[in-house]
Protein backbone atom coordinates (compact mmCIF):
# COMPACT_ATOMS: atom_id res chain seq x y z
CA UNK A 1 0.00 0.00 0.00
CA UNK A 2 3.58 2.30 -0.08
CA UNK A 3 4.54 1.85 -3.56
CA UNK A 4 6.60 5.20 -2.96
CA UNK A 5 8.08 3.45 0.42
CA UNK A 6 8.55 0.09 -0.49
CA UNK A 7 7.23 -0.68 -3.85
CA UNK A 8 6.17 -4.33 -2.64
CA UNK A 9 2.26 -3.40 -1.57
CA UNK A 10 1.08 -6.88 -1.80
CA UNK A 11 3.30 -7.43 1.51
CA UNK A 12 1.93 -4.46 3.13
CA UNK A 13 -0.57 -4.15 6.34
CA UNK A 14 -0.54 -0.54 6.88
CA UNK A 15 -4.39 0.01 6.90
CA UNK A 16 -6.48 2.57 6.16
CA UNK A 17 -9.73 0.83 6.56
CA UNK A 18 -9.99 1.20 10.25
CA UNK A 19 -8.79 -1.48 12.75
CA UNK A 20 -11.55 -3.29 13.30
CA UNK A 21 -10.89 -4.12 9.35
CA UNK A 22 -7.80 -4.45 9.74
CA UNK A 23 -8.03 -7.63 12.60
CA UNK A 24 -10.30 -8.87 10.72
CA UNK A 25 -7.47 -11.97 9.47
CA UNK A 26 -6.76 -15.05 11.89
CA UNK A 27 -3.89 -14.14 14.36
CA UNK A 28 -4.26 -16.57 16.40
CA UNK A 29 -1.75 -19.59 17.66
CA UNK A 30 -3.01 -21.47 14.70
CA UNK A 31 -2.04 -18.80 12.31
CA UNK A 32 1.28 -18.38 13.61
CA UNK A 33 2.50 -22.60 13.60
CA UNK A 34 1.49 -22.58 10.05
CA UNK A 35 3.39 -19.87 8.73
CA UNK A 36 6.21 -21.21 5.84
CA UNK A 37 9.95 -21.83 7.73
CA UNK A 38 12.50 -21.44 5.26
CA UNK A 39 13.02 -24.51 3.08
CA UNK A 40 16.55 -25.56 4.24
CA UNK A 41 15.23 -26.16 7.73
CA UNK A 42 16.53 -22.87 9.46
CA UNK A 43 14.03 -22.65 12.47
CA UNK A 44 12.71 -26.10 11.48
CA UNK A 45 12.87 -27.22 15.05
CA UNK A 46 11.28 -23.78 16.68
CA UNK A 47 8.05 -24.13 19.12
CA UNK A 48 4.93 -23.21 17.19
CA UNK A 49 2.33 -22.65 20.10
CA UNK A 50 1.85 -20.86 22.91
CA UNK A 51 4.05 -18.25 24.07
CA UNK A 52 7.25 -19.66 22.84
CA UNK A 53 5.99 -20.06 19.27
CA UNK A 54 5.42 -16.87 19.26
CA UNK A 55 8.50 -15.26 20.69
CA UNK A 56 10.49 -17.61 18.68
CA UNK A 57 8.64 -16.50 15.52
CA UNK A 58 9.80 -12.62 16.37
CA UNK A 59 12.69 -13.39 17.17
CA UNK A 60 13.63 -15.34 13.79
CA UNK A 61 12.72 -12.15 12.17
CA UNK A 62 14.75 -10.25 14.43
CA UNK A 63 17.67 -12.00 13.85
CA UNK A 64 16.89 -11.62 9.60
CA UNK A 65 16.78 -7.51 10.51
CA UNK A 66 20.08 -7.71 12.16
CA UNK A 67 21.45 -9.63 9.05
CA UNK A 68 20.02 -6.51 7.01
CA UNK A 69 21.35 -3.72 9.44
CA UNK A 70 24.81 -5.65 9.28
CA UNK A 71 24.38 -5.84 5.47
CA UNK A 72 23.87 -1.79 5.04
CA UNK A 73 26.61 -0.94 7.87
CA UNK A 74 29.12 -3.13 5.78
CA UNK A 75 27.81 -1.38 2.41
CA UNK A 76 28.75 1.73 3.09
CA UNK A 77 26.63 3.40 1.05
CA UNK A 78 24.82 5.88 3.26
CA UNK A 79 25.59 9.41 4.27
CA UNK A 80 26.77 10.38 7.36
CA UNK A 81 23.02 11.11 8.80
CA UNK A 82 21.55 8.42 7.54
CA UNK A 83 24.39 5.91 8.95
CA UNK A 84 24.35 7.21 12.16
CA UNK A 85 20.62 5.96 12.76
CA UNK A 86 20.95 2.78 10.87
CA UNK A 87 23.76 2.69 13.52
CA UNK A 88 21.29 3.58 16.52
CA UNK A 89 18.45 1.39 15.18
CA UNK A 90 21.38 -1.46 14.71
CA UNK A 91 22.16 -1.01 18.47
CA UNK A 92 18.10 -1.45 19.09
CA UNK A 93 17.46 -4.29 17.13
CA UNK A 94 20.30 -6.43 18.89
CA UNK A 95 18.74 -5.51 22.32
CA UNK A 96 15.10 -6.49 20.95
CA UNK A 97 17.36 -10.26 20.25
CA UNK A 98 18.71 -9.86 23.54
CA UNK A 99 15.27 -9.47 25.30
CA UNK A 100 13.29 -11.91 23.47
CA UNK A 101 16.68 -14.80 24.07
CA UNK A 102 15.48 -13.92 27.35
CA UNK A 103 12.13 -14.45 27.62
CA UNK A 104 12.53 -18.06 25.31
CA UNK A 105 15.27 -18.95 28.17
CA UNK A 106 12.73 -18.08 31.15
CA UNK A 107 10.24 -20.06 29.28
CA UNK A 108 12.77 -23.02 29.24
CA UNK A 109 12.85 -22.80 25.46
CA UNK A 110 15.27 -23.62 22.99
CA UNK A 111 16.82 -20.09 21.10
CA UNK A 112 16.97 -20.79 17.40
CA UNK A 113 20.02 -20.41 15.74
CA UNK A 114 20.15 -17.28 13.05
CA UNK A 115 20.20 -17.72 9.35
CA UNK A 116 23.76 -19.61 8.93
CA UNK A 117 25.04 -17.46 5.41
CA UNK A 118 23.66 -15.14 3.59
CA UNK A 119 21.85 -17.53 1.16
CA UNK A 120 20.05 -18.91 4.07
CA UNK A 121 18.71 -15.18 5.19
CA UNK A 122 17.98 -14.37 2.17
CA UNK A 123 15.44 -17.04 1.53
CA UNK A 124 14.35 -16.24 4.94
CA UNK A 125 13.44 -13.06 3.89
CA UNK A 126 11.57 -14.29 0.78
CA UNK A 127 9.48 -16.62 3.42
CA UNK A 128 8.30 -12.95 4.43
CA UNK A 129 7.51 -11.19 0.63
CA UNK A 130 10.82 -8.73 0.82
CA UNK A 131 12.32 -9.19 -2.57
CA UNK A 132 15.29 -7.05 -1.96
CA UNK A 133 18.87 -7.90 -2.16
CA UNK A 134 21.07 -8.35 1.21
CA UNK A 135 24.07 -8.29 -1.74
CA UNK A 136 23.30 -5.59 -3.85
CA UNK A 137 23.59 -2.16 -1.72
CA UNK A 138 25.11 0.04 -3.70
CA UNK A 139 23.19 3.20 -3.26
CA UNK A 140 21.33 4.57 -0.64
CA UNK A 141 18.15 3.71 -1.47
CA UNK A 142 18.72 0.41 -1.61
CA UNK A 143 19.73 0.00 1.74
CA UNK A 144 17.06 2.28 3.12
CA UNK A 145 14.37 0.33 1.29
CA UNK A 146 15.55 -2.72 2.39
CA UNK A 147 15.33 -1.88 6.16
CA UNK A 148 12.20 -0.35 5.52
CA UNK A 149 10.36 -4.03 4.24
CA UNK A 150 12.30 -5.49 7.04
CA UNK A 151 11.45 -3.07 9.76
CA UNK A 152 7.77 -3.95 7.73
CA UNK A 153 8.05 -7.22 8.39
CA UNK A 154 9.24 -6.48 12.59
CA UNK A 155 6.41 -4.92 12.92
CA UNK A 156 3.73 -7.38 11.71
CA UNK A 157 5.54 -9.95 13.85
CA UNK A 158 4.61 -7.93 17.15
CA UNK A 159 1.34 -7.27 16.13
CA UNK A 160 0.41 -10.92 15.66
CA UNK A 161 2.50 -11.31 19.53
CA UNK A 162 0.46 -8.77 20.79
CA UNK A 163 -2.49 -10.49 19.84
CA UNK A 164 -1.38 -14.51 20.93
CA UNK A 165 0.87 -14.07 23.84
CA UNK A 166 -0.65 -15.05 26.63
CA UNK A 167 1.62 -13.40 29.17
CA UNK A 168 0.42 -10.11 30.33
CA UNK A 169 4.23 -9.00 30.77
CA UNK A 170 5.54 -10.29 27.31
CA UNK A 171 1.98 -8.49 25.78
CA UNK A 172 3.43 -5.17 26.81
CA UNK A 173 7.04 -5.80 26.04
CA UNK A 174 5.95 -6.95 22.48
CA UNK A 175 4.28 -3.90 22.06
CA UNK A 176 6.80 -1.63 23.34
CA UNK A 177 9.13 -3.24 20.51
CA UNK A 178 6.95 -2.66 18.28
CA UNK A 179 6.56 1.06 18.93
CA UNK A 180 10.27 1.23 18.42
CA UNK A 181 10.03 -0.90 15.14
CA UNK A 182 7.36 1.67 13.84
CA UNK A 183 10.06 4.91 14.76
CA UNK A 184 12.85 2.90 12.61
CA UNK A 185 10.54 2.72 10.13
CA UNK A 186 9.36 6.41 10.22
CA UNK A 187 12.69 7.74 10.02
CA UNK A 188 13.92 5.64 7.88
CA UNK A 189 10.79 6.64 5.31
CA UNK A 190 11.94 9.97 6.19
CA UNK A 191 15.39 9.84 5.11
CA UNK A 192 14.07 8.18 1.96
CA UNK A 193 11.46 10.78 1.54
CA UNK A 194 13.11 13.73 2.44
CA UNK A 195 10.95 13.83 5.43
CA UNK A 196 7.92 13.79 4.11
CA UNK A 197 5.67 13.21 6.65
CA UNK A 198 3.04 12.42 4.07
CA UNK A 199 5.52 9.44 3.28
CA UNK A 200 7.14 8.98 6.68
CA UNK A 201 3.84 8.71 8.33
CA UNK A 202 1.61 7.64 6.27
CA UNK A 203 -1.24 5.62 7.85
CA UNK A 204 -3.04 6.07 11.03
CA UNK A 205 -3.07 2.25 12.23
CA UNK A 206 0.10 0.23 11.95
CA UNK A 207 0.11 -3.66 11.57
CA UNK A 208 3.22 -3.93 9.14
CA UNK A 209 3.63 -6.87 7.01
CA UNK A 210 3.56 -10.90 6.67
CA UNK B 1 -15.45 -8.89 24.94
CA UNK B 2 -15.26 -9.38 28.44
CA UNK B 3 -17.18 -6.95 30.84
CA UNK B 4 -14.58 -4.21 31.58
CA UNK B 5 -13.36 -4.06 27.59
CA UNK B 6 -15.78 -0.99 26.45
CA UNK B 7 -14.52 0.86 29.74
CA UNK B 8 -10.91 0.69 28.76
CA UNK B 9 -11.44 1.45 24.98
CA UNK B 10 -13.40 4.38 26.33
CA UNK B 11 -10.87 5.67 28.24
CA UNK B 12 -7.98 5.09 25.29
CA UNK B 13 -10.78 7.26 23.83
CA UNK B 14 -10.91 9.94 25.94
CA UNK B 15 -7.11 10.07 25.34
CA UNK B 16 -7.49 10.16 21.64
CA UNK B 17 -10.14 13.27 22.12
CA UNK B 18 -7.31 15.05 24.31
CA UNK B 19 -5.32 14.92 21.66
CA UNK B 20 -7.39 16.06 19.29
CA UNK B 21 -7.96 19.33 20.87
CA UNK B 22 -4.61 19.90 21.27
CA UNK B 23 -3.90 19.81 17.27
CA UNK B 24 -6.67 21.65 17.14
CA UNK B 25 -5.87 24.21 18.89
CA UNK B 26 -2.21 24.31 18.17
CA UNK B 27 -2.54 23.99 14.15
CA UNK B 28 -2.77 27.93 13.72
CA UNK B 29 0.62 28.47 16.14
CA UNK B 30 2.34 26.05 13.77
CA UNK B 31 3.80 27.09 9.94
CA UNK B 32 3.70 24.63 7.45
CA UNK B 33 6.96 23.95 7.25
CA UNK B 34 8.22 23.56 11.05
CA UNK B 35 5.85 20.96 12.38
CA UNK B 36 2.19 22.13 10.81
CA UNK B 37 2.20 19.87 8.03
CA UNK B 38 2.98 16.89 10.22
CA UNK B 39 0.70 17.98 12.96
CA UNK B 40 -2.40 18.31 10.39
CA UNK B 41 -1.31 14.75 9.23
CA UNK B 42 -1.18 13.47 12.79
CA UNK B 43 -4.76 15.12 13.83
CA UNK B 44 -6.29 13.21 10.98
CA UNK B 45 -4.90 9.99 12.08
CA UNK B 46 -5.90 10.64 15.57
CA UNK B 47 -9.08 11.66 14.08
CA UNK B 48 -9.56 7.55 12.64
CA UNK B 49 -8.17 6.64 16.32
CA UNK B 50 -11.42 7.61 17.50
CA UNK B 51 -13.44 6.79 15.30
CA UNK B 52 -11.80 3.20 15.37
CA UNK B 53 -12.02 3.13 19.37
CA UNK B 54 -15.88 3.92 18.84
CA UNK B 55 -16.46 1.30 17.00
CA UNK B 56 -14.69 -0.91 19.08
CA UNK B 57 -16.44 0.42 21.74
CA UNK B 58 -20.21 -0.34 19.83
CA UNK B 59 -19.04 -3.48 19.13
CA UNK B 60 -18.78 -4.59 22.70
CA UNK B 61 -22.56 -3.41 22.97
CA UNK B 62 -21.62 -0.42 24.71
CA UNK B 63 -22.14 3.04 24.87
CA UNK B 64 -18.47 5.96 23.07
CA UNK B 65 -17.38 8.09 25.49
CA UNK B 66 -18.44 11.53 23.76
CA UNK B 67 -15.47 14.28 24.35
CA UNK B 68 -14.99 16.27 27.38
CA UNK B 69 -16.46 19.81 27.17
CA UNK B 70 -13.26 21.30 27.34
CA UNK B 71 -9.25 19.74 28.07
CA UNK B 72 -6.60 21.11 29.83
CA UNK B 73 -4.24 22.00 27.07
CA UNK B 74 -2.12 24.86 29.00
CA UNK B 75 -1.62 28.35 27.11
CA UNK B 76 0.74 27.62 24.47
CA UNK B 77 1.45 30.65 22.68
CA UNK B 78 4.66 29.50 20.18
CA UNK B 79 4.70 27.01 17.46
CA UNK B 80 7.56 25.42 19.79
CA UNK B 81 4.98 25.66 23.26
CA UNK B 82 2.84 23.67 20.98
CA UNK B 83 4.98 21.06 19.88
CA UNK B 84 6.19 20.34 24.00
CA UNK B 85 2.15 20.24 24.62
CA UNK B 86 1.85 17.25 21.87
CA UNK B 87 4.97 15.67 22.97
CA UNK B 88 3.41 15.19 26.83
CA UNK B 89 -0.03 13.91 25.17
CA UNK B 90 1.75 11.78 22.56
CA UNK B 91 3.64 10.14 25.79
CA UNK B 92 0.79 10.31 27.98
CA UNK B 93 -1.42 8.00 25.15
CA UNK B 94 1.55 5.80 24.69
CA UNK B 95 1.47 5.55 28.38
CA UNK B 96 -1.79 4.63 28.57
CA UNK B 97 -2.40 2.22 25.80
CA UNK B 98 0.67 0.28 26.97
CA UNK B 99 -1.06 0.32 30.18
CA UNK B 100 -4.38 -0.80 28.41
CA UNK B 101 -3.31 -3.29 26.26
CA UNK B 102 -2.84 -6.30 28.69
CA UNK B 103 -6.06 -5.95 30.27
CA UNK B 104 -7.86 -6.24 26.83
CA UNK B 105 -9.40 -9.55 26.70
CA UNK B 106 -9.78 -10.43 22.78
CA UNK B 107 -6.54 -10.88 20.86
CA UNK B 108 -7.88 -9.07 17.79
CA UNK B 109 -8.69 -6.18 19.77
CA UNK B 110 -5.76 -5.70 21.55
CA UNK B 111 -3.26 -5.91 17.90
CA UNK B 112 -5.75 -3.33 16.90
CA UNK B 113 -5.07 -0.89 19.44
CA UNK B 114 -1.73 -1.81 19.28
CA UNK B 115 -1.53 -0.79 15.55
CA UNK B 116 -2.77 2.90 16.97
CA UNK B 117 -0.20 2.70 20.07
CA UNK B 118 2.59 2.47 17.18
CA UNK B 119 1.41 5.18 14.72
CA UNK B 120 1.79 7.21 18.52
CA UNK B 121 5.08 6.13 18.77
CA UNK B 122 6.02 8.07 15.00
CA UNK B 123 4.46 10.60 15.82
CA UNK B 124 6.43 11.25 19.14
CA UNK B 125 9.41 10.39 17.00
CA UNK B 126 8.23 13.36 13.97
CA UNK B 127 7.59 15.96 17.14
CA UNK B 128 11.57 14.65 18.77
CA UNK B 129 12.95 15.73 15.91
CA UNK B 130 11.41 18.97 15.68
CA UNK B 131 12.22 19.67 19.04
CA UNK B 132 15.55 18.85 18.10
CA UNK B 133 16.17 15.99 19.42
CA UNK B 134 16.84 12.21 18.58
CA UNK B 135 13.19 10.94 16.93
CA UNK B 136 13.66 7.36 18.07
CA UNK B 137 16.25 6.94 20.92
CA UNK B 138 15.53 3.95 22.75
CA UNK B 139 14.76 0.27 22.32
CA UNK B 140 11.54 0.14 23.58
CA UNK B 141 8.95 2.54 23.47
CA UNK B 142 7.45 3.26 27.06
CA UNK B 143 5.71 6.61 26.99
CA UNK B 144 7.85 7.87 29.98
CA UNK B 145 9.83 10.44 28.47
Amino acid sequence: MTPALSENPATRRELVSGAVAMVGGAVGVGAISAIAQPADGWAASAPTVGDAGVLTRALQIEQLVVIAYERVLSAGALGPAGSGAVRGFYSHELQHVSTLERALMDLGATIPAPPHDTASAQRGLSVHHVPRSLTQLGTARDCLKLLIDVESVAEGAYFDAVASLGDAGRMRTAAEIMGCEAQHWTVLSGLLNRFNVLRSVPYPFVAGSK
Amino acid sequence: MAPGDAGILNSLLDLEYHAIAAYSAGLPLLHPEDGGRAAKQFLGQELAHAVALQDLVKDAKAKPAKPRASYDLGSPRTGEEVLVLLHKLENAQLAGYLAMIPLLAPGKVRSAVAAIFANEAQHLAVIRSRLGRAPAPEPLVTGRE
